[in-house]
């Protein structure tokens, strides 16, 4: 992963018309944000559309990006997620993942390895999620890392609907609550 | 939203990030984060915290189509700024509260269309001026206006065809001080009409088309009347100039 601070500097340039700094960051950034997208809509040509729109919708709201409040992938990734949740509402969802990805989409619910040698904020991240009990991790990870909903996490993991939910739920707090901490 | 559990509200602006909340109920949680500073702050701060989730996602390299695609759809290339595209030169979203040319395009500059809109209100003005004040290329009739005793004044020019009236009324004597000279139709039949007060220069008015029929076959006349026209909507005062309108060939 590139140095987050260069991302930063990367958007700002591009929130000021530097189309070549959009460049670079697309570089820098959509192989990660495509095998996101894969990991949520499982097809390829969607998984490229959701990129597409991401770096359009980067370059227009560039601007709106705020260092303090996070970084710049996060960022970058708040917008493909949406735009995958966008393109599931409207195509419907439960495809199998193209068999093209099956080897490199891991299954990241044991637990993201990969934040341990990210930025801070990911080592803080991982450091919380490895406090969390086996399952409700899974959960969570795999309403991030494929965009389940509850419904989908509970059939994927043969768990009653409520138990997921409450798993999740009480996931996110205790995130909350070591993050501050 | 004051009313409602802020620990709900931060449960429901997890999930939003997370993803979990979905559909129609996504929307409606969008719609309330438009319109709720405190809500929106909370979506910030869960954003903050699970936007690191992103840097352990597995990289695949997409296909070159999709940068081409964007590239495509930002206008081309030219990645150096001021060598901006046309595209981003005209309509170039700003950066900054108050855009100019070096940070926003044209489209989004505000003293640009500043002056568009004076360039443009100026044209604006020429044309009135060329189209009202300008004589028409080719009278159909024209009316040679005599004074009381008999002296050619001035002479109106009338396209009838396009339903115009042209006059010279710097060739008139200025009417005395208090009082304006009122130009006046004629018809065959019934009473006169006022076309107007006279300005003192050059007159061009459009005339509607029963004063085009009744001018066809009548006359023109020029009357003395109290400052700002007649007062009862007929001639109140002298008939100073008048004359029959005739073909022009």
């Amino acid at each position: 992963m590139s140095d987050a601070a260069l991302l930063a500097s990367f958007l700002a340039a591009a929130a000021k018309g530097d189309r070549g700094a959009l460049e670079r960051l697309y570089r820098a950034t959509a192989p990660q944000l495509f095998g996101l997208a894969i990991g949520i809509v499982r097809r390829r040509d969607l998984a490229e559309e959701a990129l597409q729109e991401t770096f359009m919708a980067v370059w227009r709201h560039a601007g709106r990006f705020d260092p303090a409040r996070g970084t710049a992938l996060g960022w970058m990734a708040r917008i493909l997620r949406n735009e995958c949740f966008d393109l599931l509402a409207a195509r419907g969802r439960e495809t199998p993942l193209d068999p093209e990805f099956a080897e490199r989409v891991a299954d990241l619910s044991d637990g993201p390895e990969a934040l341990a040698e990210g930025g801070e904020d990911a080592v803080r991240l991982k450091r919380c999620l490895d406090q969390l009990e086996a399952q409700p991790r899974a959960s969570l990870l795999l309403a991030y890392y494929e965009g389940l909903t509850f419904d989908q996490v509970a059939t994927r993991l043969g768990t009653p609907l409520g138990t997921v939910k409450s798993w999740i739920r009480r996931s996110l707090v205790r995130l909350k609550g070591c993050l501050e901490s | 939203m004051t009313e409602r559990d802020p620990e709900m509200l931060d449960d429901m602006a997890a999930e939003y990030v997370l993803g979990t909340l979905r559909g129609p109920a996504r929307q409606r949680f969008e719609r309330l984060i438009a319109g709720d500073a405190e809500l929106a702050r909370r979506v910030e701060a869960w954003a903050g915290r699970l936007g690191p989730l992103a840097e352990a996602a597995p990289a695949i390299d997409p296909p070159a189509r999709v940068w081409a695609a964007i590239e495509r759809r930002l206008g081309a290339a030219a990645p150096q700024r001021g060598r901006r595209r046309l595209i981003q030169f005209l309509f170039g979203r700003p950066t900054e509260a108050v855009p100019s040319l070096a940070t926003a395009g044209l489209w989004y500059c505000v003293s640009f269309w500043r002056q568009v809109g004076i360039a443009g209100a100026a044209i604006a003005l020429l044309l009135f001026v060329y189209l009202f004040v300008a004589p028409p290329s080719v009278p159909t009739h024209m009316a040679l206006l005599a004074d009381a005793a008999n002296q050619p004044v001035v002479m109106v020019s009338l396209d009838l065809h396009h339903d115009r009236l042209t006059l010279d009324a710097a060739r008139l004597p200025a009417a005395e001080a208090g009082k304006s000279l009122e130009l006046w139709i004629l018809p065959p039949q019934g009473n006169p009409r006022s076309l107007g007060v006279l300005p003192a220069g050059q007159l061009s008015l459009p005339i509607d088309q029963q004063a085009a029929a009744d001018l066809a076959h009548g006359a023109l006349a020029v009357s003395l009347e109290p400052a700002g026209g007649s007062p009862t909507g007929l001639p109140t005062g002298p008939v100073l100039y008048s004359g029959p309108v005739l073909p022009a060939s």
